[in-house]
C-alpha cells in the first residue's frame, strides 16, 4: 500500500510544483494516473486480444464498443450530471474502472469482452475519449478564471499526455516479466488488466479527497442555461470535432499498434517507446501551447513564431531560407494581421540578440 | 470552451462531446476491417487526408473568433 500511496503524492508534490490550487491539485493528479492506464492498456488491448486468437476486425469492433460505450456514459453525464454532484460521478466512474480491469483479466470469449468493452471504461485511445473528461472538466473550469483557464487546461492535458506516454512504455513490462518468470503471457496480460484495476482505486482515492458538495468557487459564475447566442458557434464546433474524431478513431492508439505488431512484427517493448515518444512531444506541444502569450487561440500564431524564431537565429540565411520565411510570414499574416508585421525588427524582438550576431535582413 | 459564453458551457461541453465521441466510435471497426482486408496502412493514410481537412476548415471559420480574455487584450491594439 505504501508505494502507489507516494506515488499519489509525488504526483501531487508535481502538481503542487506548477502551482495549483488544492482541487485543482486533485484533479489534476488523478488525471495523470489514469493516464497512464489509458496508455498501458491501449497497448496491451491489442496484444491480448491477439493472443487470445482474435484478428484485426475484432480487434476494431472491440475499440469501436469501448468507444461506443463511452459516447453512451458521456451522453448519460450530460442528461443526468445536474443530479449528482461530480464528486460522486467520478467516484462512480473509478469504480466501473475498476471493475472493467478485473472483469477483463477474467473473461476469454468475446462477447462478454464485447459487452464489458462497451459498459466499461476501457480507453483505445490512451485517453482521448472518456467519461472522466467532461466530469473533470466541469470541474476544472469552475475552479478558474477565463485568464487562466487556457493555462489549466493546457496542463491538464499535458499531465494527461506525458502520463499515457509512460504508461505506453510500461507496456514492456507484462512480456519482460513473462520472459523473466518463465510464465506465459497470456497470465502476464492479465495481471496487467489487475494494474489498470488498481490504478482506479488509486484514482478513487483521489477523487474521495475532493470536497464533498462543491459549491460554486467563482462567485461570478452563472448558472447554466440551453444554447443562446452561442448555438451557431457550438453547432460548427460540433460538426468540425466530429470529423476530426472520425479521422482520430481510424488510427486510434490500439488500431496503431496492432498494424505496428501485425506488419512490422514489432515486439512490445519498441511499440512502448514509439508511443512514449509520441507522447511526449503531443505533451510538449500542449506546453507550448500553455506558454505561447496568447493563449489558445491558435497554434498557427506559434507555429509562425517558431517558424521565424528559427528563421532569425540563421546569422546569414540562404536565399531560400529568406524565401520560405517569407512565405511563412505572409501565411501568418493573412490568417492572424497582428502576429506579424512584416520585417527585420519583428524577428528580431523574438529572438534574444547574442553578441557578434546581425538581425537576419 | 472560452468561445461560449459561461452559462451555456455545459450545455455546449456536452453539445459537442457526444458527437465527438459517437464519430470516433465508428472509425476503429472500419480500421479493423481495413488492416483485416489488407496489410497497406489505409487507415493512416485516411486518417491523415480527414485531419488535414479539418484543420484547414477550422482556420478558415474560426480565424478571426477570439476567447473573451484575448479579445479585450487586442482590441486595446
Amino acid at each position: 500500500v505504501e508505494h502507489p500511496i507516494g506515488m499519489t503524492r509525488i504526483l501531487a508534490a508535481y502538481a503542487t510544483a506548477v502551482g495549483a490550487a488544492p482541487e485543482t491539485r486533485l484533479l489534476l493528479a488523478a488525471r495523470g494516473i489514469r493516464a497512464i492506464g489509458d496508455g498501458f492498456v491501449s497497448l496491451l488491448l491489442p496484444v491480448y486480444l491477439l493472443e487470445l486468437g482474435y484478428g484485426p476486425f475484432e480487434i476494431g469492433v472491440i475499440a469501436t464498443a469501448t468507444l461506443a460505450g463511452s459516447a453512451f456514459l458521456t451522453l448519460l453525464v450530460g442528461l443526468y450530471a445536474h443530479r449528482a454532484s461530480g464528486r460522486s460521478l467520478l467516484i462512480g466512474a473509478t469504480i466501473l474502472m475498476m471493475l472493467t480491469g478485473i472483469s477483463f483479466a477474467t473473461f476469454e470469449e468475446l462477447w462478454p469482452l464485447l459487452l464489458v468493452a462497451f459498459v466499461g471504461t476501457l480507453n483505445p485511445s490512451s485517453g482521448d475519449v472518456s467519461v472522466f473528461l467532461p466530469l473533470e472538466q466541469a470541474q476544472l473550469a469552475r475552479l478558474v478564471s477565463d485568464r487562466g483557464r487556457t493555462s489549466l487546461f493546457a496542463r491538464y492535458s499535458f499531465i494527461g499526455s506525458i502520463m499515457a506516454a509512460v504508461g505506453s512504455l510500461g507496456a514492456a513490462l507484462p512480456e519482460a516479466a513473462a520472459e523473466l518468470s518463465g510464465l506465459e503471457l497470456r497470465p502476464t496480460l492479465q495481471a496487467a488488466f489487475l494494474v489498470y484495476a488498481a490504478l482506479g482505486g488509486l484514482a478513487l482515492l483521489l477523487y474521495r479527497r475532493l470536497p464533498q458538495a462543491a459549491g460554486p468557487a467563482d462567485p461570478d459564475q452563472p448558472s447554466p442555461k440551453p444554447l443562446g447566442r452561442s448555438r451557431g458557434i457550438v453547432l460548427t464546433l460540433a460538426v468540425l470535432f466530429s470529423l476530426d474524431a472520425f479521422a482520430g478513431g481510424l488510427v486510434v492508439q490500439s488500431l496503431l499498434a496492432l498494424w505496428l505488431f501485425e506488419r512490422f512484427g514489432l515486439s512490445l517493448a519498441a511499440a512502448g517507446a514509439i508511443f512514449f515518444w509520441t507522447g511526449v512531444l503531443s505533451a510538449l506541444s500542449y506546453f507550448a501551447a500553455a506558454g505561447s502569450r496568447t493563449g489558445s487561440g491558435s497554434s498557427t500564431q506559434w507555429c509562425s513564431r517558431t517558424c521565424r524564431r528559427i528563421f532569425a537565429l540563421r546569422s546569414s540565411p540562404s536565399p531560400r531560407a529568406c524565401r520560405s520565411r517569407s512565405r511563412c510570414c505572409s501565411f501568418a499574416a493573412r490568417s492572424h494581421r497582428w502576429t506579424c508585421p512584416p520585417g527585420p525588427r519583428t524577428s528580431w524582438r523574438w529572438s534574444r540578440p547574442r553578441s557578434g550576431r546581425r538581425p537576419p535582413a | 470552451m472560452a468561445v461560449v459564453a459561461p452559462e451555456e458551457r455545459p450545455a455546449a461541453a456536452s453539445l459537442t462531446s457526444v458527437p465527438r465521441s459517437l464519430a470516433a466510435a465508428a472509425s476503429p471497426a472500419l480500421a479493423g476491417a481495413m488492416l483485416a482486408a489488407s496489410g497497406f496502412g489505409w487507415p493512416l493514410v485516411f486518417a491523415g487526408g480527414l485531419k488535414a481537412v479539418y484543420d484547414l476548415l477550422l482556420l478558415v471559420m474560426f480565424h478571426n473568433v477570439r476567447p473573451p480574455e484575448e479579445a479585450a487584450r487586442f482590441s486595446r491594439r
